[in-house]
C-alpha cells in the first residue's frame, strides 16, 4: 500500500486495519470508472419473415479513447417483459447480442431470427469505461 | 469541473493543475459502485437438459447493472454466459442472466453429458441499466 491517499472504512471498522472488502472507498483501488454511457434502440421494418433467415443490424458508438476500454452491454430479448439481459445472450429467444471494441468504436450486434420475430423493436444499453483492457 | 468536490493527487503533483491521469481520486469520476452481492450458491444441474432458475432480489427500485460469475465445482470462475453451441467449448453449459427491477434472475443449462454442480455468485451495483 502506498503512503499516501484515502481510506474510509464502514461504520465501526477501524480503518488502520481494515480489510479491502471493509473498506468503503480506497484510493489504492483500481475503479471501474465510466467514461460514457447511453441508450440504443431499434425500430425497423418488420422483420417477421416466417421462411427467412438471420439478419444482422450492427450498432457502431463512438468513444475516441485511443485504446480499447472495458464495457457493458445489456438488452432484451425482444420479449418486452422488462428484462434486460446482460451480454453476450445467445439465441434462445429470437435475438443474439454480442459487442466488442477497438480504440475509437464499441459495436453492439444483433443477430435476429426473423422466423421468431414477433416485434421490431429493440433496446439496449452500453457502458463505456475509462479502463483499458 | 465543478468548483465543489474533493480531488487526491499522485504523490508530487499539484491537485490543483493535475489532469485526470494524475489524479488518484475525485469526486467527479463517475465510479461503478456495488449494491450488494450474494453470497456463494450452489446447486446439481443434471446432464442433458437439467435446468437451475435462481433470484437474487437486489432490493432496488429499478433495473441495475449487473455481473454474474459461475463455476463448475472446478476452480476456474467464469463470467456467463458460456454455450458450445456459440463458443465451441465444452463442458456444455450455459448461464445466462437478466435483471428486472426486483429481481436478478439466472438460468443456467446444463446440455453436457455430465452432471455439474454449479456455484454462481452475484453481483449488482448502483449504477441502473435503464
Amino acid at each position: 500500500m502506498s503512503s499516501y491517499g484515502i481510506k474510509i472504512s464502514r461504520n465501526g471498522i477501524d480503518v488502520t486495519t481494515a480489510t479491502d472488502e471493509e473498506l468503503s472507498l480506497n484510493s489504492d483501488s483500481l475503479n471501474l470508472r465510466v467514461a460514457q454511457k447511453g441508450g440504443l434502440s431499434l425500430n425497423t421494418a418488420p422483420y417477421h419473415d416466417p421462411e427467412g433467415d438471420f439478419v444482422t443490424y450492427t450498432f457502431t458508438i463512438p468513444h475516441n479513447l485511443g485504446y480499447i476500454p472495458g464495457f457493458w452491454v445489456f438488452g432484451i430479448n425482444n420479449d418486452s417483459d422488462g428484462t434486460f439481459f446482460k451480454s453476450p445472450f445467445p439465441a434462445h429467444g429470437e435475438i443474439s447480442v454480442s459487442a466488442n471494441s477497438d480504440a475509437n468504436n464499441l459495436y453492439v450486434s444483433l443477430v435476429m431470427a426473423t422466423w421468431t420475430m414477433t416485434t421490431n423493436l429493440w433496446e439496449g444499453y452500453y457502458y463505456i469505461f475509462t479502463n483499458e483492457l | 469541473m465543478s468548483n465543489y468536490g474533493m480531488r487526491v493527487s499522485k504523490v508530487g503533483v499539484d491537485v490543483k493543475t493535475a489532469t485526470e491521469d494524475e489524479l488518484i481520486i475525485s469526486s467527479d469520476f463517475k465510479n461503478v459502485k456495488r449494491s450488494v452481492q450474494s453470497s456463494i450458491i450452489s446447486q446439481l444441474v443434471t446432464n442433458t437438459g437439467g435446468n437451475w432458475e435462481y433470484d437474487f432480489p437486489h432490493g432496488l427500485s429499478y433495473i441495475p447493472t449487473f455481473r454474474v460469475f459461475y463455476d463448475l465445482s472446478d476452480g476456474n470462475w467464469r463470467d456467463g454466459v458460456e454455450d458450445s453451441e456459440f463458443t465451441g467449448g465444452l463442458p456444455d453449459v450455459m448461464v445466462r442472466s437478466c435483471a428486472n427491477s426486483t429481481n436478478i434472475h439466472v438460468s443456467v443449462f446444463n446440455f453436457d453429458v455430465s452432471d455439474y454442480t454449479v456455484r454462481l455468485k452475484v453481483f449488482c451495483f448502483i449504477e441502473r441499466v435503464k
